[in-house]
């Protein structure tokens, strides 16, 4: 029974958490008040562990939230409930996805949100630069991050690298240089 | 594309995706539209407007809508596995090992590096996009209404919907496609 309820709850944030992964943090709010084997100390240990660990902040989030609750079969259960809704939603829209897509009506609104996504993403773009430079008051190292950023930008615009290795590159270059 | 591929391409990219959902849609973009030309970019464009706009986890409807597209339904349920599959066990590795990150200066500085990697790939993502959506005024209009909103502490879905509704009304009473 605690296991259902635990796959609810998730599956209610999986349904109605709009966007990037940070917006299922006031959801977790809400499951503090609701258990209380979580704490808001909890909350920031969440947060910092789904910076440092790959993938999705949103599916970090929930794993470890269901651990703290009922161990293993609990982070396995919220993450299952977390994603359940994304899989059903988007395998029924997948089956008319290309018919829809070529409908006028629907070219003319997906352009508009096409643009509107631009603008988030744009945002999502100023809050990470800006958070990177705010962190530290250290001129010279400021301006070491932006020589970085300035290198990467003009390697990555100019050849067509994989991720991959910038990023694993770019945080062995942080250890080193702070 | 087989179920299994895309399970360990995804895992791939789900054990890499340092810095959240966002450097799984850098990467998914370098492993199917640059180097196995698989979707064109448009398309990648579109899987991601789509995946912004759904309730729920970006990465995850975006790995969905990928998975669909590459290998049916099939397809879009091993992608979501494969993805959430590092990401759950780097999790449940750390959560006894690690409970403040912020005891943790080399994984800080680490981090400073990833985010200015990860800032550098979403700009690139922005570049693509806006060569190929912002060719109209209205368009870049709409961009930068809703990064001013977001800057109001706004909930994204509400200039993504706001866009939409937009795109509507122009295709009915201009007749024309947004």
């Amino acid at each position: 029974m605690p296991y259902l309820i635990l796959f609810g709850h998730f599956f209610y944030i999986g349904l109605f958490a709009f966007g990037g992964g940070f917006a299922i943090i006031p959801f977790l709010q809400n499951l503090i008040d609701s258990y209380p084997d979580l704490s808001a100390d909890d909350l920031s240990t969440i947060i910092a562990l789904a910076e440092i660990t790959p993938g999705a902040v949103g599916v970090n989030m929930a794993t470890y939230t269901g651990y703290v609750l009922h161990r293993i079969w609990g982070s396995l259960i919220a993450t299952f409930g977390l994603i359940c809704p994304a899989l059903i939603i988007v395998s029924t829209i997948a089956g008319f996805w290309k018919k829809i897509r070529r409908l006028a009506w629907f070219d003319s609104i997906f352009n508009a949100v096409k643009s509107a996504v631009i603008g988030l993403l744009s945002f999502v773009f100023l809050t990470l630069f800006i958070g990177i430079f705010q962190k530290n008051t250290n001129p010279t190292l400021n301006m070491a991050h932006m020589l970085l950023f300035l290198i990467l930008c003009f390697f990555t615009l100019r050849f067509k690298l994989n991720p991959i290795y910038y990023i694993i590159g770019m945080g062995l270059i942080g250890t080193i240089i702070g | 594309m087989s179920g299994l591929k895309l399970f360990f391409i995804f895992l791939k990219m789900g054990a890499l995706a340092f810095g959240g959902g966002y450097t799984v849609v850098g990467l998914a973009k370098h492993e199917f539209v640059e180097r196995k030309k698989l979707i064109t970019s448009a398309e990648m464009i579109d899987f991601l407007t789509i995946s912004q706009t759904l309730p729920g986890i970006m990465a995850v409807n975006f790995a969905a809508f990928l998975g669909n597209r590459l290998g049916g339904r099939t397809g879009g349920i091993a992608a979501v596995f494969g993805m959430i599959v590092p990401a759950v066990l780097a999790i449940l590795l750390l959560a006894n090992l690690i409970t403040e990150a912020e005891h943790y200066p080399l994984l800080q500085r680490a981090l400073t590096g990833v985010r200015i990697a990860v800032a550098v790939m979403i700009l690139n993502i922005l570049i693509i996009q806006a060569k190929t959506v912002l060719t109209l005024k209205r368009r870049w209009l709409i961009a930068g209404l809703t990064g001013m909103t977001l800057l109001f502490q706004t909930p994204p879905v509400i200039p993504l919907l706001t866009a939409g509704f937009i795109g509507w009304l122009f295709y009915r009473y201009k007749k024309d496609i947004f």
